[in-house]
């Protein structure tokens, strides 16, 4: 048995008034003279027993009214009976990720997971509370709302082609239900449980929330897709040159999976090769040299069961190799680098004064430059008063300090560029603002809140990158990874506004927008504004993403799908507790579901029945408290009082 | 008390008017004036004008009687012979006991409802008042565990006003011991009479009983009036309450609701055995409610009366 307002039930306490008066209070009644006492003597003595025997009775009665009221008033109800249930607040966990478009049978895995969330809340009452959170698309935001609310965004969730991360997703939902005033709380999880969903395990996410998991869909584990297509080995080929494009199809998921994958390549619209690979293999095509302008294409695979990791898009910029002089010393690394680039002929090695950009080893150069500069700070902190110097004289609002924080840590940011993920920092200057700078800077990439790459313009208008460490390995690791090649390639060419490939991201990722673009042109074709925090969220479909200043293109971004997604395995059931909550119902009979949710189930309130009882009882108790006929004397108004003479 | 109020008009007869309207009337002589003059007018209008031959002035002619002593001036206003009544024509003598107990002063609604003891001072005014234009002698005693008061009885209009000033004094207070007051009267009673006595009976029954057949084995007639107030034959309509005896003080906790038909029962059952009991002795018993008009108590004296002769 439950209580829709168990407050209430303190109000069973008032028993202990009638209690009370009927044990203490009694001898405080009316003192009335009577003469014919005698008379009352053998009544009273041939009646004692029944006399006491009714005032228990009536003692009982109002006790028993007044535990009927309370219990009306608490609501109470039988719990595990009947469809209706306690006033419940539920977070609909919906994974809409790409592996939920999976195709079993004839019905979207999808659109399973709808109708269990719709048959949900069907069963729902007007008290009940919802949120829907959509796994594959974190960034839609969760509004509180009833079940018709809730019916109308399950019914408008459609496939996102991004990944979804359950333990982000019961973490919100947490929070979430925090913010309820409700008793009853649980969150239903509706999803495929594919393992790549659960970054991190032992988390116990959802803690001691209830959570319902649906486990009923039919697990799958083979999947045709191809999870990776890179254009030059990671640098794009220039104008001119020809270019090998890598793809990769999934790895086999299960033994005597040989099934080859036939793939074409597609650029610009037109079929550029076909090849036949199988699970897990690679497989190159070289693309004919192009002209100077944007290259978009995509691999596509036969479609399968699962058909949006069937293909992957990219896009480069084919250009003339960049004009880069390096000034002053940039460390072995840095040069290393640029000859390496040069050998490649991605880019043209001249004077300071010709370049297109500068590498500018602690600000020499700065000076002479017209062009862009990536300014490297010098690994003797003694330099540090002259590269001020420069800097200031350079019209660049920076300053650069020893820090005195010390540690390994790795380089975060919204618009961290891709050559730099990953890349941990050792040691580090700390860069401070001065001056009143005549655009706002960015802040490209972060190491433990502060600034460690910072983009900008300099007295003179021309663009500056500022690093926070020296390149080389003492002060980070990226120049004895490969990454290294890639973030000088990246800085010379893609950020010194030579164009080229922005960065690496998949889908539902967080994306910088270029420094020029004013607005983003989706997949779907839709224009979005680019606000400013100057990053694109809601990146749920793959494709092209195009960056637009006005009407002119300023570059363009492919996203692709997570390759995890395409990794159907579920989650081994053992491991659900700790990778969900400690409170875990698993259904896998779509009967049993029903029966599952709104764990606060309940019969029918008994307020009424409690009433009509209480109702009842006040009656007998009336009639039995004033049995005998009236007296004639009280109907004259006459008694009150005027026997009270001997009080 | 000074007498104050006027008297009531002819057709309101103050022997039919309720006790609370007749002590608005004033004192006790005046009210039992009153109430004797309504009795008789009447008796004189009632189908039984025979009893008129107990009037102690004037009475109907009858064939037989002394024409010397018929009243020729009443028979110029009324057309009939009336004979008139010597004092000492009667010998009876009566005797008017009074019980002036503490629960003989108890009304269930002060104020609005007359004491027993009220109703008894008036009913014996009355009755004396009777009495003594019929040419009896009539005495009074007061008593409660003893007697406190006594007028021996005479006869004479200086009489009534003895009587009613004695009556008038009267207070309730203090126990009942009607047999040890009774006995009393008995031994001071040497002539046979008329004992009417007037109580609530709120007393020991088999004492009583016994004094009471003690007085008529001396060979006194015997009336007794029950006086009864009407909120003792039904319980207040307090739902639980503790009711004391004004005499004894003794308690009891009741619980109103639940008793109170059986409690109706029992005083019913009570006054049944008062009747009962007395009956068979050759004593009278009347039970007279202090909330009725006195003519009906008037009558049953009168029963009495035509009895005795």
């Amino acid at each position: 048995m439950g209580a829709l307002s168990p407050l209430f039930l303190l109000a069973a306490l008032s028993i202990g008034v009638p209690i009370y008066l009927h044990l203490f209070q009694r001898q405080e009644t009316r003192r009335l003279s009577f003469p014919a006492l005698r008379y009352l003597e053998r009544t009273e003595r041939e009646h004692a027993r029944q006399i006491r025997f009714r005032q228990f009775l009536l003692l009982m009665l109002r006790v028993l009214a007044l535990l009927l009221i309370t219990a009306a008033g608490a609501r109470l109800f039988f719990a595990g009976r009947g469809s209706a249930h306690a006033p419940t607040a539920a977070v609909i966990v919906l994974d809409n990720s790409l592996s939920t478009g999976l195709v079993v049978g004839e019905v979207r895995l999808l659109d399973e997971l709808k109708a269990i969330a719709l048959k949900t809340l069907d069963a729902a009452s007007d008290e009940d509370r919802f949120w829907l959170i959509r796994a594959g698309e974190p960034w839609v935001p969760a509004i509180p709302g009833t079940a018709t609310d809730t019916r109308q965004a399950v019914e408008e969730t459609e496939v996102s082609e991004a990944g979804g991360d359950l333990v982000a997703a019961l973490e919100r939902a947490v929070r979430l239900l925090d913010t309820s005033t409700l008793d009853h709380r649980e969150i239903h999880l509706l999803s495929d449980l594919q393992s790549t969903s659960f970054p991190a395990m032992d988390l116990e996410p959802a803690g001691d929330v209830p959570v319902i998991v649906w486990t009923g869909h039919e697990p799958r584990t083979i999947n045709r897709a191809l999870t990776s297509v890179v254009v030059g080995g990671g640098l794009p080929p220039l104008e001119g040159q020809r270019a090998a494009v890598t793809i990769e199809a999934l790895e086999p998921t299960s033994e005597g999976d040989t099934l080859h994958v036939p793939l074409r390549l597609v650029v610009n619209e037109r079929i550029r090769g076909a090849a036949t690979l199988p699970p897990g293999a690679q497989t190159t095509i070289t693309l004919p040299p192009s002209g100077t302008g944007w290259v978009q294409g995509y691999a596509d695979a036969d479609p399968d069961d699962l058909r949006a990791d069937d293909r992957r898009f990219f896009a480069f910029r084919s250009r003339p190799a960049p004009v880069v002089a390096a000034s002053g010393d940039p460390g072995v690394f840095a040069a290393e680098a640029l000859a390496v680039l040069e050998e490649a002929e991605r880019v043209r090695l001249t004077d300071v004064s010709a370049a297109d950009v500068v590498v500018s080893a602690n600000g020499a150069g700065l000076d002479r430059s017209t062009g862009a500069a990536l300014i490297l700070p010098p690994s003797d902190p003694t330099l540090l008063p002259a590269l001020n110097r420069r800097l200031a004289d350079a019209g660049v609002p920076w300053r650069l300090e020893p820090s005195v924080t010390s540690g390994e840590a790795l380089l975060e940011g919204r618009a961290l560029p891709g050559p730099l993920a990953g890349v941990r920092i050792f040691a580090r200057f700390d860069l401070t603002i001065v001056g009143d700078p005549p655009a706002p800077p960015r802040v490209l990439a972060e190491v433990d809140g502060r600034p460690w790459a910072i983009e900008g313009l300099d007295g003179n208008g021309r663009r500056y990158l500022l690093l926070a460490s020296p390149l080389d390995a003492r002060a980070t690791s990226l120049p004895v990874s490969t990454a290294m090649l890639r973030f000088v390639d990246w800085a010379t060419g893609e950020w010194a506004g030579a164009g080229g490939a922005p960065g690496e991201y998949v889908t539902g990722a967080s994306v910088p927008a270029p420094a020029a673009a004013t607005h983003v042109r989706f997949p779907s074709g839709l224009d979005v504004e680019i606000d400013g925090t100057r990053m694109v969220r809601g990146t749920g479909e793959a494709g092209f993403y195009t960056f637009l200043a006005g009407d002119s293109l300023v570059s363009v971004l492919a996203l692709n799908p997570p390759r995890g997604e395409s990794l159907l395995t579920p989650i081994d059931p053992a491991d659900l507790e700790t990778a969900i909550g400690r409170e875990i119902i698993d259904v896998d009979r779509d009967g049993a579901w029903d029966r599952a949710v709104y764990r606060a189930r309940q019969g029918p309130e008994l307020w009424w029945p409690f009433l009509l009882a209480m109702m009842l009882l006040l009656l007998g108790e009336a009639s039995m408290a004033t049995s005998g006929p009236v007296n004639p004397l009280s109907r004259r108004g006459a008694t009150e009082g005027a026997s009270d003479g001997g009080d | 008390m000074a007498e104050t109020k006027t008297p009531p008009r002819s057709r309101d007869r103050a022997d039919l008017l309720d006790p609370a309207s007749l002590a608005q009337l004033g004192g006790i002589e005046l009210i039992a004036r009153e109430v004797v003059e309504g009795f008789l007018m009447g008796l004189h209008r009632s189908p039984h004008r025979g009893f008129s031959a107990e009037y102690a002035e004037l009475r109907a002619y009858q064939a037989g009687d002394d024409l010397r002593y018929i009243d020729w001036r009443m028979y110029g206003r009324s057309d009939r012979y009336y004979v008139k009544q010597f004092e000492e024509e009667t010998s009876l003598r009566a005797y008017l006991l009074i019980d002036v107990s503490e629960s003989m002063g108890w009304s269930s609604n002060p104020g609005v409802q007359v004491s027993k003891l009220w109703y008894a001072q008036h009913l014996a005014a009355s009755m004396a008042l009777i009495l003594l234009r019929q040419g009896d002698a009539v005495g009074m005693a007061a008593f409660h565990d003893r007697v406190v008061k006594r007028v021996q009885a005479r006869g004479g209009r200086r009489q009534f006003h003895e009587v009613a000033r004695h009556l008038r004094d009267l207070e309730a207070e203090g126990g009942t011991s009607a047999e040890g007051a009774l006995r009393d009267m008995a031994v001071r009673l040497r002539r046979r009479g008329l004992v009417v006595l007037f109580t609530d009976l709120l007393v020991s029954r088999e004492e009583t009983l016994t004094a009471l057949k003690y007085l008529r084995h001396h060979g006194h007639e015997v009336l007794v009036f029950h006086l009864v107030d009407p909120g003792e034959r039904e319980l207040p309509a307090a739902s639980e309450a503790r009711f004391f005896d004004p005499e004894t003080n003794d308690e009891l906790l009741v619980s109103v609701a639940d008793i109170r038909a059986e409690y109706r029962e029992a005083v019913r059952e009570a006054l049944d055995e008062w009747r009962r009991d007395l009956r068979p002795h050759g004593i009278d018993y009347e039970i007279v409610d202090t909330d009725s008009p006195m003519s009906m108590s008037l009558r049953a004296y009168l029963r009495k009366r035509e009895r005795l002769g």
